[in-house]
């Protein structure tokens, strides 16, 4: 049995999903009409193509591992009413599972579509597919693979990366079980091209090296590790960036950065699985932008740092390596971190395996107001790291305590579990379990902190005025 | 009476007309539920509305009187095409130790794959927790579909857990990781093992079984185990073992229960470990020979089990 999954299975599930959607297609035969349409009407050429392929037909291609393309007319008026179906419910686009119904909403790389596109879609479906003229069609776009394109360069306009790493090639065996490929190697022997002095980054994307590549990783934790340590914490190595099933990108915020240096090498963490074929030399890049030669910016983020449910050390409380799932029942973990400096929180993404249920950030400010930032509803193939805008990023003074809860789902319910007659524990392989949230934190100094929070009452008070939604405080 | 009589045949009608269409929440199907077109009062598989399915937390863990778990770690195939399937246990206690004799409060069925299990349970370890693959159950090659079910009966409760050949999600590495190995990481080898140097080397999960050996109650009985780490042996010339009791009537002592071996350069080794008994009777200890103690039963890989068979006497 082949177990294709990976970075690739993005599209894969979209498409599963999709097709999961119960509705009657129209036949393959079904007669398409060309009539004209009066003014105010909804028509596939000028309203509804735009929104397909900008949203939908990056993973409807030929060539995807999707059920069905959506390139052209024919194609989406075939499925028009399972679309209809799946972007109402916001079934699709998938990827995003923020529950809208709590915490903060604004964010950069949120890909769902907005209320006035959806309506679009619905009304064209309501008022019979009508294609309208075809001189209205956007022209075709030429896509390109998992691993042939940069997210960062195609859809947040940030150009191609200034440096391109390699990890080291693995060759992953047909039939075994969960891999990991751990090696460290100098920065130098992985780079496109050779950097002499220190560098800052300001973005970082991770893709499969090659199409087979893309089925076979799990995740990719990267670390930077310095030749000579230093005094300066906030230079020192420590995580270069994680990628998972379902995520590429991590952005930092105008101001912020991480330390690049020439004599830096890079310890790797790969999480592959076998397909059951042979994949040779598997490998991923990671695509990295850098702020210009000479510039630092003003702070040296964190980044992404890891916040575990039910492990608080301080406490002495039992570890989560301790959690026991009962058969077709569930567990809740709560970890507790009391912050020691003020942290500005510029993302934050999940961690949990097959049997995920949901995943809450809480904040206990220093005053006593208590807020959830965030809660994740878990969807295994979908590791997406949610990037908050600039004036919505969450302020947390120092003595924030910050809750994260984790729910494990063992039930039948959840549709990824392999087997809910199990007891499930703690392991590294998706059939265990793991419950932590990454946000990425940037510590700030009292004196700036101070002058961020005016800042955030400023754009509040304006947002209130203008009757906009309100940020974060 | 007429107007009642109408009453009476309106709400029949009425009842006979919408019966077909109403169903009792409990009657929803959770699988058509998720379906984004069905429309389910009261379901959201995220909200996990109020159910009785059990719920638990970690903080359920104490010094006694809490649950030991039979936990299915997975299954590997052997050279002679049949499977081993793996389980171990988990104890949310963190002082008491528990018998559990055989019959009915530990057994497996089918009944053909029942005796060979523990049947002392330890309480948790500071570091390594719980023995991770410490019993292991062999099927035949044609098993097909079927289970082979774990039962253990403590503090008033059942914990069953089933293990099959049928998810290869499942499956254990043994006695290679090979990603690992190719990076020279640590816990990438199960070290061999042997307790006799004139017999073979054992490897992997499957391991090996010795004795019975002999013993009397309050004297130590000193253990040899040998281990050979060969061209595995990278940075780092030593190896771990960690011993456990695995069954038996008393109390067993180590005098050492993590035992670090240091290697020569042939990457050979022994470690020896001083072993007490309480109380007459036939015991099974289970001793795991591994490269690091660190984070590495984790990984479900890589180790040699040994289970040393004593018989105690007075």
């Amino acid at each position: 049995m082949s177990r294709k999954k990976g970075l690739r299975n993005v599209c894969a599930l979209a498409g599963a999903v999709l097709a999961g959607v119960v509705a009657l297609p129209l036949s393959a035969g079904a007669q398409v009409s060309f009539a004209s349409t009066g003014d105010g009407e909804v028509t596939y050429a000028s309203d509804v193509a735009p929104i397909i392929q900008e949203n939908c037909v990056r993973c409807h291609h030929p060539g995807t591992s999707a059920p069905m393309a959506l390139e052209t007319y024919e194609q989406v008026r075939r499925y028009s009413q399972r679309i209809r179906t799946a972007v109402e419910n916001r079934v699709m686009p998938p990827g995003w599972y923020i529950d809208r119904t709590v915490g903060i909403q604004h964010f950069k790389n949120d890909p769902s579509l907005s209320d006035e596109d959806i309506e679009t879609i619905v009304r064209w479906v309501d008022s019979g597919a009508q294609l309208g003229d075809p001189a209205l069609l956007p022209p075709p776009v030429e896509w390109r693979g998992e691993h042939e394109y940069w997210q960062l360069e195609d859809e947040h306009g940030w150009g191609p990366p200034d440096l391109i790493i390699t990890s080291p090639a693995y060759t992953v065996p047909a039939e075994s079980g969960d891999q990991w490929y751990e090696p460290v190697a100098p920065v130098q022997d992985l780079l496109n091209k050779e950097i002499t002095g220190e560098r800052w980054i300001r973005a970082l994307e991770t893709r499969p090296g090659d199409e087979m590549s893309g089925y076979v990783f799990h995740h990719v934790n990267s670390y930077l590790v310095r030749a000579a340590e230093t005094d300066d914490p906030d230079l020192d190595g420590g995580n270069l960036t994680d990628a998972a099933v379902g995520k590429r990108i991590d952005m930092y915020p105008s101001d912020s950065g991480k330390l690049l240096r020439p004599d830096d090498q890079i310890r790797w963490s790969l999480h592959l699985y076998p397909i059951g074929e042979e994949v040779p030399d598997a490998n991923v890049q990671i695509g990295v932008w850098l702020y210009p030669e000479g510039e630092r910016p003003q702070y040296a983020t964190e980044d992404e740092t890891s916040f575990n449910s039910g492990e608080s050390r301080s406490l002495g409380l039992p570890r989560y390596t301790d959690l026991l799932i009962p058969p077709h029942g569930y567990q809740e973990l709560r970890g507790w971190f009391v912050l020691d400096r003020n942290v500005r929180v510029h993302s934050m993404r999940g961690h949990m395996h097959l049997r995920g249920g949901y995943q809450m950030m809480e904040a206990i400010y220093p005053d006593g107001r208590r807020e959830v930032l965030n809660k994740i509803d878990w969807n295994h193939l979908w590791h997406t790291t949610h990037i908050y805008e600039d004036w919505a990023q969450p302020l947390l003074p120092k003595g924030t305590v910050i809750i994260a809860t984790t729910l494990f789902d063992n039930t039948a319910d959840n549709p990824s579990n392999p087997d809910p007659d199990q007891w499930v524990v703690y392991n590294r392989r998706s059939v265990g379990e793991m419950g932590h949230v990454r946000m990425g934190i940037t510590y700030i100094p009292d004196e700036d902190f101070e002058q961020m929070l005016a800042e955030r009452e400023r754009v509040l008070a304006e947002q209130e005025r203008g009757g906009r939604p309100i940020a974060s405080r | 009476m007429q107007r009642f009589r109408f009453v009476l045949k309106v709400l029949l009608w009425a009842a006979a007309i919408g019966l077909p269409f109403w169903q009792p929440l409990a009657a929803q199907d959770p699988e058509a539920c998720r379906s984004p077109q069905a429309s389910c009062d009261g379901f959201d598989r995220y909200r996990l509305a109020p159910s009785n399915a059990p719920t638990w937390a970690p903080q359920m863990i104490r010094a006694s009187g809490r649950p030991i778990v039979p936990v299915f770690e997975g299954w590997f195939e052997n050279p002679d095409g049949t499977y081993t399937l793996s389980f171990g246990y988990i104890s949310m206690n963190l002082e008491e130790a528990l018998h559990i004799p055989l019959g009915p409060d530990n057994f497996v069925e089918p009944s053909e794959f029942d005796g060979g299990q523990p049947t002392y349970f330890r309480e948790i370890h500071p570091s390594i927790r719980r023995p991770w693959n410490s019993f292991m159950i062999t099927v035949p090659a044609d098993f097909g579909d079927r289970r082979v079910v774990w039962t253990l009966r403590n503090h008033g409760e059942t914990y069953s857990v089933p293990g099959h050949i049928t998810r290869r999600d499942y499956i254990v590495e043994t006695p290679v990781a090979p990603a690992r190995a190719a990076t020279g990481t640590a816990g990438a080898h199960a070290p061999r093992m042997r307790f006799d140097p004139s017999r073979p080397w054992a490897q992997g999960l499957a391991g090996t079984r010795w004795g019975p050996l002999t013993a009397t109650v309050g004297q130590p009985l000193e253990i040899p185990v040998y281990v050979n780490r060969g061209e595995t042996l990278n940075q780092r010339p030593e190896s771990w073992l960690w011993w456990i009791q695995y069954s038996g009537p008393g109390g067993v002592t180590f005098s050492e229960d993590e035992v670090r071996i240091e290697l020569d350069e042939a990457g050979e080794g022994v470690g020896t470990t001083s072993v007490t008994f309480t109380e007459p009777g036939a015991y099974v200890l289970l001793v795991q020979s591994i490269e690091t103690l660190r984070n590495s039963f984790e990984y479900h890989c890589c180790w040699t089990n040994g289970w040393v068979e004593v018989d105690v006497t007075n």
